[in-house]
């Protein structure tokens, strides 16, 4: 079932980002957006979080399931954790207070920390647990993984899968395919402001035997020489 | 168990299953992980994990029952059956490998009996 199917033209005002990209997004995948630096991955999560003025058609998923977790986002400093998640819990419908107390607990931050304190990646973590806390169809996450260390993303992983069911998806941008490509069923590669192409990641490792990261270096080296 | 990136997880995924069946690993009646957990364990889509399920299943190597989950086939009859079709598939298809190389049945089986220590 698709949630999303449209062909997308979108220009900043001095920038043309995407030019009649055709893009469709399966319901229950996990997607994994990759493509190079100012490729126009971040806006495309920005189109679908419906942050841009831009009215994406959406199927079985209405505007207050999406979960978005932007690439630079700041909290306030002063704030301690738990105050934040008690003011998330307060003011969003669909928050878990306890799936965001359970995975602190695992990631090992302490609740009464307050918010300056934390390391960049503590931040990003955080970022990510309140993205995740909150029971969505669509979970757009940005760039999850720069300062975070490998134990942590072992927890991060698991904690899609935890919230993984066949009516939620997830699209996540990153430049570190490796982390994340054996979770993914499918990845969107944008090619350039004209293409881009969705492909199955096991088709990718079966049919030319290369891992998705492999395979996006020579596709992309390919696109730079054209 | 290691996931190779470069081959495909769904295959790998079955087969790393079906020869824990096959070695006596995972008894017959034996239940197997949940779809989430194996999910957890391996760090796989979840959706990979029920599709190679269902593949067991269809086999006839694993069973479902609808409210504990995948088990492993009862009978042991069934299990040795589908192991030996397996690996005589898998023999089918390398052989037609080196068919391309124009070797004889006798220079085979030599090249065999050297690599299991055979004089």
């Amino acid at each position: 079932m698709e949630i999303i199917k449209d062909t997308i033209t979108f220009m900043y005002p001095n920038k043309l980002v995407f030019e009649n990209v055709e893009i469709k997004i399966n319901q229950g995948e996990i997607y994994l957006l990759i493509g190079r630096n100012g490729c126009g991955k971040s806006t495309l999560l920005r189109l679908l979080a419906k942050i841009e003025p831009y009215q994406f058609k959406l199927h079985l998923v209405n505007e207050k399931e999406i979960s978005y977790m932007p690439s630079d986002l700041v909290y306030y400093s002063y704030m301690k954790i738990i105050d934040l998640l008690k003011f998330y819990d307060d003011t969003h419908h669909n928050f878990s207070l306890d799936f965001a107390l359970k995975y602190l607990d695992e990631f090992k931050l302490n609740p009464k920390q307050k918010i300056k304190k934390l390391s960049m990646g503590e931040q990003k973590i955080l970022n990510y647990l309140i993205c995740l806390s909150k029971n969505a169809k669509l979970y757009l996450i940005d760039e999850p993984f720069p300062y975070v260390d490998l134990l942590n993303d072992e927890i991060f992983r698991n904690m899609i899968i935890n919230r993984y069911d066949e009516t939620k998806t997830f699209i996540i941008a990153t430049h570190q395919i490796n982390e994340f490509e054996k979770l993914a069923s499918y990845c969107l590669l944008i090619k350039d402001y004209k293409t881009i192409e969705c492909l199955s990641t096991d088709e990718i490792r079966s049919t030319v035997s290369l891992s998705v990261e492999d395979y996006f270096k020579e596709v992309m080296r390919y696109v730079k020489d054209d | 168990m290691k996931i190779d990136p470069n081959k495909s997880i769904f295959i790998q995924l079955a087969d790393y299953i079906r020869f824990d069946i096959y070695s006596g690993k995972r008894k017959p009646n034996s239940r197997l992980e949940s779809i989430r957990d194996m999910a957890i364990i391996l760090e796989v889509n979840p959706n990979t994990i029920k599709r190679v399920y269902q593949v067991l299943e269809e086999e006839g190597l694993i069973y479902c029952h609808s409210t504990l989950g995948y088990f492993v086939c009862p009978s042991e009859e069934v299990i040795q059956k589908n192991k030996q079709k397996y690996i005589s598939d898998r023999l089918k298809e390398f052989l037609t490998l080196l068919n391309n190389c124009n070797i004889t049945k006798a220079e085979i089986t030599k090249i065999i009996g050297e690599l299991y220590g055979d004089n």
